[in-house]
């Protein structure tokens, strides 16, 4: 099936400096509604390959294809298709939400009355429904951000890209945001790049994420299937005495590592079962607090990606983490 | 209470703070003890009132405030314990980062030499160094908020305050910042930060304070406040394979006030008014025979907290 | 009876030409123009000096009204030809100052001023379709108070004084539209420029001003001080009046020629257009 996203061997410069580097990679799957994950280091060419693919920067060798249209050579095609939620502060400050809306559709390609009943839509759709006839300069930091977003939907893209789109948002603000890009890409098929530092949104709304570095691509990975694939990782809390847990855990074979505060990690032998664990626990009267099968968390595929771990945990009993949470 | 002999708390005694008609912050009272302490609240809460306060940049109209005994109507002696990093982005268009800290050293009275000294210090803590050159207007977001924070830690403060301090960095830059914050943290310091992003603020904050409305809506250690949320009661998130069997066998238990099946039959959402009685028949009923994959215990974070106490307000 | 469940739903439908989806910016902008008091006053006051004009020519043609007041002689000095119609552009050339000082401001600088050229240009829009876009408004504007109403004098005048008249004099026609063009594409870039350039509407409206005014300054310092004539070149207003008279065929004032003129002001609008095009980048490039 065609990918949403094409890039072979893309290079391109930024006045003298070489940013990115030669990136390889297919993004998402057409006509399935899918959300990417952007994420990297600062500096790491994620800004310039957005704008490279919204043909702001011309690639020196290489190309950037979506959905089919290049994207230097065929800007128009690919422009029309792409919505845009850039990261920094972006609004028409003496415009009411409805006009900019309005406008920014028309522009978009949306016929005049069109364009006037999806602008009401899109207000409304993102929680601006009561303030749409006040002008954005009067808009708080969370209001504009959600602005920017309904000024990416409007005019109902295939593929939307979105730059921190929970910068600076308050708790609620930020869960509204990602219950929007989830509906997004499942109630109405579109398929979503997100670019952001905050691996816990990612997590949350990603289907697969692309880690870059230094201007290259040094990961993919389908967050699905990590999801699925069925480690025998487990994470277990305590309360009471576990001092015996660790002999009566080695008794069947298990690794256990102790982080104290009665959290412990095992891995557990092929022949092993979660309810041999329950025997234990209630062999020893241990009330269990928390029991969860870890996969790896985005967090240290993250780290493990951009080269500062050496295994993820559920590689290796003993991890060594550098500056972990 | 501060024990006898650790570092005197930041304390508000029942401050009130308006400018003109709007609100800053509403009859606050609090003693923050050492350690990292976060504080959480909507847009317009009263959150950068609150650190303006302890700063010394304002002053209250009603209420008294003390930092580590001292009042801020002493600004020589409280600036000197305090550093602050705020939330705005206003450095001046010809410095470089060095500039941007060492003019600071110079203003709490270090001499030119030991003011770069000592910039050079912050600047490494804060792993700028190659670009404390180059003029930080030309700094990505990213570098503008450490160099903040390096212009914060510069003079060693005591007490540290911090506007959103991960805003825009990256992910091996938070966790090394946050790195930084416990190594002051275990050396008995103030580290007062503000966040939005409530799974962090679980993980590195030895104690929160929830504001909304300009007025303190909870503070203490995480699992304190939950327990002293008695009218909510605690909420598990259950995975097995046999939902129905295992929901009506908790059923019988009397500390069992809810249940709700997930959409795929393979979960369980569980309130119980007893933790621990609950885990024991949890047990109870794993070694019976039927098959429990996970346990999580679904509102001991912030969020839950957030939701509960200040979700319904805004 | 029936629930229904409407909310968002993604536009699947067709979508308008290039050419339509470029009309918007212009219609938006033109509909908040014309609510703006002050556009409408300054419009209607452009107005007079033509409706004037207008009589003058029914008078000079209708001197049988004038017979109480000189007759012949008086034919004489109502003499409607290339200097007439000089006179009549210079004080519209002062009107269309006015105007794109006031209107041109607002049409660039409320974009730059909250960052919103990157949700532009993630449109089907490059930076010449969005100054196109702009220009069209001000060109649109500025049209009415110039050569539309230059052109239906003309008319007027060629209708009424007749074939011979006419035969004599069609090059003015032309030369109305043409110059008022010219004005109308310095004024323009102009405009748009220091609306690009700076980011409060007001200083960018007094540098609209002061472009022409102080620069009017600038170079009779220059003739005076070291008592040279081109000097006018630097006068913008200046140089297109003598090439008004040139194409008007009226005796040009002493100084630079027509054609050092075109060339001085070809310059400046190359100028302004580089400017104007490293003003609208999308995206900023520090190296």
């Amino acid at each position: 099936m065609p990918s949403v996203i094409e890039i072979d061997n893309l290079r391109v410069m930024l006045g003298r400096r070489e940013i990115l580097k030669g990136i390889s990679c297919r993004l998402g799957i057409s006509g399935a509604g899918k959300a990417i994950g952007l994420l990297g280091p600062n500096g790491a060419g994620k800004s310039t390959l957005i704008q490279t693919l919204l043909g702001f920067h011309r690639p020196i060798s290489g190309s950037a294809r979506v959905m089919g249209y290049d994207c230097h050579r065929q800007v128009r095609q690919v422009r029309s298709r792409i919505g845009y939620m850039p990261e920094s502060d972006s609004f028409i400050g003496n415009m009411t939400a409805v006009s900019f809306l309005r406008l920014m559709g028309e522009i978009s390609g949306l016929p005049r009355e069109v364009a006037l009943e999806k602008a009401h839509e899109t207000l409304f759709h993102v929680g601006l429904g009561e303030a749409r006839y006040r002008t954005l300069g009067t808009y708080s930091l969370g209001m504009k951000q959600m602005a920017k977003l309904a000024q990416a939907i409007v005019h109902g893209p295939e593929l939307v890209i979105l730059d921190e789109p929970t910068n600076g948002l308050d708790p609620q603000a930020r869960q509204r945001m990602l219950k929007l890009v989830r509906e997004m890409k499942e109630d109405h098929g579109m398929n979503v790049v997100l670019c952001s530092h905050l691996l816990g949104d990612v997590e949350q709304v990603c289907d697969e994420v692309v880690i870059m570095k230094d201007g290259l691509v040094v990961h993919q990975a389908d967050l699905e299937a990590e999801r699925k694939s069925n480690r025998r990782f487990v994470e277990l809390e305590v309360a009471g005495d576990d001092s015996t847990l660790a002999e009566s855990l080695a008794a069947l074979g298990a690794d256990a590592l102790s982080e104290g505060g009665g959290r412990w990690r095992i891995v557990m032998p092929a022949q092993l079962e979660i309810s041999d664990l329950w025997q234990v626990m209630a062999k020893l009267d241990l009330p269990v607090r928390k029991l969860t099968h870890r996969r790896d968390t985005l967090e240290e595929i993250f780290l493990k990606a951009v080269g500062h771990l050496q295994r993820t945990p559920a590689e290796a009993k003993e991890v060594v983490v550098n500056g972990s949470l | 209470m501060t024990a006898p002999g650790a570092a005197p708390d930041v304390v508000f005694e029942d401050v009130s703070k308006f400018y003109g008609e709007v609100l800053g912050v509403n009859k606050v009272t609090l003693h923050i003890p050492a350690g990292i302490t976060s504080l959480v609240g909507p847009n317009g809460s009263g959150k950068t009132t609150l650190m303006n306060l302890m700063t010394g940049l304002i002053h209250p109209d009603r209420g008294a405030i003390a930092v580590r005994g001292l009042s801020p109507r002493d600004p020589e002696s409280l600036m000197r314990i305090t550093g602050y990093a705020t939330q705005f982005d206003s450095a001046p268009r010809w410095a470089t980062g060095m500039d941007f800290v060492a003019t600071g050293l110079a203003l709490y009275g270090y001499n030119r030499a030991e003011s770069r000294e000592l910039a050079w210090k912050a600047l490494e803590q804060v792993s700028l160094t190659d670009a404390a050159d180059r003029k930080v207007a030309g700094y990505s977001k990213g570098m503008r908020q450490r160099v903040r924070l390096a212009q914060a830690i510069a003079h060693d403060p005591p007490v540290l305050v911090l506007d959103e301090p991960l805003n825009g960095l990256d992910p091996l830059v938070r966790a090394e910042t946050i790195d930084l914050f416990r190594h002051y943290a275990a050396q008995g310091r103030h580290v007062i930060l503000s966040s939005h992003v409530l799974q962090e603020v679980d993980v590195i904050s030895d104690q929160v304070i929830l504001i909304a409305n300009g007025m303190i809506v909870a503070e203490g250690e995480i699992r304190n406040v939950r327990d002293e949320m008695v009218e909510h009661p605690s909420q598990f998130i259950i995975r097995c394979r046999d939902a129905s069997r295992i929901a009506s066998l908790l059923f019988n238990e009397s500390h069992v006030t809810e249940i709700r099946m997930n959409d795929d039959r393979l979960g369980l959402l569980v309130m119980t008014r007893d933790r621990e009685e609950f885990s024991r028949a949890l047990t109870r009923v794993a070694v019976a025979g039927h098959v429990i994959d996970g346990v999580i215990p679904a509102d001991e974070n912030v969020d839950a907290l957030y939701e509960y106490l200040i979700g319904g307000r805004s | 009876m029936a629930v229904y469940k409407r909310g968002y739903e993604r536009y699947d439908g067709p979508l308008t030409s290039h050419t339509t989806r470029l009309l918007a910016m212009p219609r938006f902008a033109w509909a908040r123009l014309m609510d703006q008091k002050l556009v409408v006053i300054l419009l209607a006051l452009s107005m007079l000096w033509p409706l004037l004009c207008g009589g003058f020519i029914y008078l000079a043609n209708h001197l049988s009204l004038l017979q109480g007041f000189g007759g012949k002689d008086l034919g004489k000095m109502v003499e409607i030809n290339g200097k007439f119609f000089l006179i009549f552009m210079n004080t519209q050339a002062v009107f269309s100052v006015l105007l794109a000082a006031l209107t041109g401001p607002g049409l660039i600088a409320p974009d730059l001023a909250n960052n919103a050229l990157p949700l532009y240009f993630s449109r089907p829009l490059t930076r010449l379709d969005y100054i196109g876009a702009r220009m069209a408004v001000l060109v649109a504007l500025l049209s009415m108070i110039t050569w539309i109403p230059g052109s239906v004098l003309f008319v007027m005048q060629s209708s009424m004084a007749g074939r011979t008249w006419f035969a004599a004099n069609w090059h003015l026609g032309g030369a109305i539209v043409g110059g008022f063009l010219l004005r109308i594409a310095l004024l323009s870039m102009v405009a748009l420029t220091c609306s690009a350039w700076v980011k409060w509407r007001i200083v960018a409206g007094a540098l609209v001003l002061g472009f022409f005014f102080i620069l009017a300054g600038v170079s009779q310092m220059i003739n005076a001080i070291l008592r040279v004539e081109f000097g006018s070149l630097f006068n913008p207003s200046r140089a297109m009046y003598i090439i008004w008279s040139a194409m008007l065929g009226v005796e040009a004032p002493s100084g630079p020629t027509a054609w050092e003129c075109v060339s001085v002001l070809a310059g400046l609008v190359v100028v302004l257009a580089m400017i104007l095009e490293r003003k609208l980048r999308p995206v900023e490039v520090i190296s």
